[in-house]
C-alpha cells in the first residue's frame, strides 16, 4: 500500500513532466500539423551579379558610323560584382 | 572502490561535454556576430579561372542524376575550362543511359563506366576511378542527388588563388524539406551544421571541413596525397585531415550553395549516420595521434581538429555517463565536491548546457530568416536521442572488426528517391516571379 502523500508526489511529478514534454512539444506539433515555414530554403543564385551577367553576353554601346563598340565582359563582371554587394552593405 | 571509479568517471565525462558545450557557444556567438556585421568583401583574383573537372560519382541513381546533368550544362563557368566526369559505379538501372546521353550531347561531358568486378565498392574509389580521367587543376565533387547553383564553380575555384588553401567547401541545403518530419529535422541538423559550424570554423581559422561533396581540392594536392582512401567509409573527413596534416587548408563558402535530397525515413536515416559514425571514428584512430604530434598545426587548430575527429564517440559517451550517473546518484555524491555543488552544476548544466547544439541552430535558422522552422527545434532532442544506438553500434561493430583483424566497410548507399524533383521546379517559378 502506497502512503498517500507519497501518491500524491508521484502523480504530481507524472503532471509537471506531462505538463513541460506538451508545453516544449506542442509549437512544434502545430508546425508540423500545419506547416507555414516557407521551406526548403531559397538558394542565392539568381543574385544581380548572376542575372547581369546572364542577360549581358555583349551589349552594344553605341554605333559610331555603323561600327558597333561592344563592352568588355571583364568590366561587366566587376561592375556586376560591385552592384551586387551595394545593397547589403551596411549604412 | 567502485565508487570512485564511477566519480573520475563522472567527472572525465562532465569536463569532455563543457568542452564541447563551450565550442558549441562559441562557434554560435562568432557566426551571430559576424551575421551583424558589414557583408565581408573579398578581394579575389577575377582573372583566375583554372581548368575544372566535377566529378560526379553515381550508382543507380536514374531518378535524379538526370536534374544533376542538366544543372551542369547551366552552369555560367565558361565551358572550355569545365570538364564533368560522370563516374558509372555499376548502376544497374538507366543511370549510365542517361549520362551517356548528355555524354553525346556535350563535349565536356564524359561518362567513365565500372562493370561489377571494378564498380560498387563506394564512393572513394568511384572517386579514384574518375580523378584518373580529370585533366583539371581543380577537382570539384558533386553526388548525383544534388543540385548546385549555377554560378557554384566560380564561387568555389576563386579560392584556389590562395596557394595556402587545399580544398573548399561549399554550403549544403536541404531540397526535400517540407516532405515529411524526416527531412525537416535533417534540414534543421544541416542549417546548424553549415551555417554555424562551418562558417564558425572558417572564421576562427580552425579546422572546417569537407564534406564529401559540395567542394573539392587541388589537383596536384590530391595527387600527392594519393587519392581518397577506400579503406575509410568517411572519406571526406579522413581527407580534410590530410590536407590539413600537410600544411593546407579547406576554405568554407558560405554563399556557394548547393540542394541536397536528404534521407526520407528513420531507416536510411539510421544508415547514413552508421556509415558517418563509423567512418569517423576510423578516422579518429588513425589521426588522433598525428594531429597532436603536428607542426603544420596551431595549438587551437589541434583542439578543434581532435573535438572534430572525436565527434561521433561523444553519443556513446552520453550513454556511459548515464550509466555511471544513475548508480553514483543512488550510492552517494561526490566525496571531493559537496553536494550542494554537484546539485548546481548538475542544474546549470541541465538547463543552458544540453540546449547548446540547439541553440546553435536556432541562431542558423534564424540567420537564414527561418523563425518558423525554429518552432521544431525541440524535436531534434528525437534525433539526438536515435544517435545514441547508431554510434554505440558504430563503435561495438568498428571494435569487433578491429579484434577479428577484418576490415568490414560496406558502403550502405543512400538511396535517392527523386522527391525533390518537384521543389526544384517550385524553385524555378519563384526566382522567375
Amino acid at each position: 500500500m502506497i502512503p498517500t502523500s507519497a501518491l500524491t508526489s508521484i502523480i504530481t511529478l507524472f503532471l509537471a513532466v506531462l505538463t513541460f514534454l506538451i508545453v516544449m512539444l506542442m509549437p512544434a506539433l502545430f508546425e508540423l500539423k500545419k506547416p507555414k515555414d516557407s521551406g526548403p530554403r531559397i538558394m542565392l543564385e539568381d543574385t544581380l551579379y548572376s542575372k547581369i551577367l546572364n542577360a549581358s553576353p555583349n551589349i552594344p554601346l553605341l554605333d559610331v558610323d555603323d561600327e558597333k563598340v561592344e563592352l568588355d565582359q571583364e568590366i561587366i563582371k566587376r561592375m556586376a560584382k560591385v552592384l551586387a554587394v551595394l545593397p547589403r552593405l551596411e549604412v | 572502490m567502485l565508487t570512485e571509479f564511477l566519480e573520475a568517471s563522472f567527472i572525465f565525462l562532465t569536463v569532455l561535454m563543457i568542452a564541447y558545450l563551450i565550442r558549441h557557444y562559441f562557434f554560435t556567438l562568432t557566426v551571430l556576430k559576424n551575421s551583424k556585421g558589414k557583408t565581408e568583401v573579398a578581394v579575389k583574383d577575377e582573372a583566375y579561372t583554372p581548368k575544372v573537372s566535377i566529378l560526379i560519382p553515381a550508382c543507380n541513381e536514374e531518378q535524379v542524376i538526370e536534374r544533376l546533368l542538366r544543372r551542369m550544362t547551366e552552369l555560367t563557368y565558361p565551358k572550355d575550362k569545365l570538364q564533368v566526369i560522370v563516374i558509372d559505379d555499376a548502376s544497374e538501372d538507366a543511370t549510365g543511359k542517361i549520362a551517356e546521353q548528355y555524354s553525346k550531347d556535350y563535349e565536356y561531358i564524359t561518362v567513365v563506366k565500372r562493370n561489377r568486378e571494378e564498380g560498387g565498392r563506394g564512393k572513394a574509389s568511384a572517386l579514384n576511378a574518375g580523378m584518373r580521367h580529370a585533366k583539371g587543376e581543380i577537382i570539384l565533387c558533386f553526388d548525383a542527388d544534388y543540385y548546385p547553383q549555377k554560378d557554384m564553380v566560380e564561387k568555389l575555384a576563386k579560392e584556389f588563388a590562395d596557394p595556402k588553401v587545399g580544398a573548399v567547401q561549399g554550403r549544403v541545403v536541404v531540397l526535400n524539406e517540407p516532405q515529411n518530419i524526416v527531412t525537416r529535422l535533417v534540414a534543421l541538423e544541416r542549417i546548424g551544421g553549415y551555417r554555424v559550424d562551418q562558417e564558425a570554423r572558417d572564421k576562427l581559422g580552425l579546422v572546417t571541413q569537407f564534406g564529401g561533396t559540395v567542394g573539392g581540392f587541388r589537383r596536384s594536392l590530391l595527387e600527392s596525397l594519393g587519392g581518397w582512401d577506400e579503406t575509410i567509409l568517411a572519406e571526406d573527413t579522413d581527407l580534410t585531415f590530410r590536407v590539413y596534416l600537410a600544411g593546407y587548408r579547406v576554405k568554407y563558402v558560405v554563399d556557394a550553395e548547393c540542394y541536397e535530397e536528404a534521407v526520407e525515413n528513420w531507416r536510411a536515416y539510421w544508415k547514413q549516420r552508421y556509415r558517418w559514425a563509423k567512418g569517423h571514428m576510423q578516422c579518429a584512430f588513425k589521426h588522433s595521434l598525428s594531429v597532436l604530434k603536428s607542426k603544420n598545426l596551431r595549438l587551437v587548430e589541434k583542439i578543434d581538429g581532435l573535438l572534430l575527429l572525436n565527434v561521433y564517440f561523444m553519443p556513446v559517451l552520453i550513454l556511459f555517463s548515464w550509466m555511471v550517473g544513475v548508480p553514483l546518484f543512488f550510492l552517494k555524491f561526490s566525496q571531493w565536491i559537496p553536494a550542494f555543488w554537484t546539485v548546481v552544476a548538475i542544474s546549470l548544466y541541465s538547463s543552458v548546457g544540453n540546449f547548446a547544439p540547439f541553440y546553435e541552430v536556432a541562431v542558423g535558422a534564424y540567420i537564414d530568416g527561418r523563425t518558423r522552422a525554429q518552432w521544431l527545434i525541440p524535436l531534434l532532442i528525437f534525433t539526438f536521442l536515435y544517435n545514441i544506438p547508431i554510434c554505440t553500434k558504430a563503435l561495438v561493430d568498428l571494435l569487433i572488426s578491429k579484434l577479428r583483424g577484418k576490415i568490414d566497410n560496406h558502403w550502405e548507399k543512400t538511396p535517392h528517391t527523386g522527391n525533390g524533383n518537384c521543389y526544384i521546379m517550385n524553385h524555378a517559378k519563384t526566382l522567375k516571379r
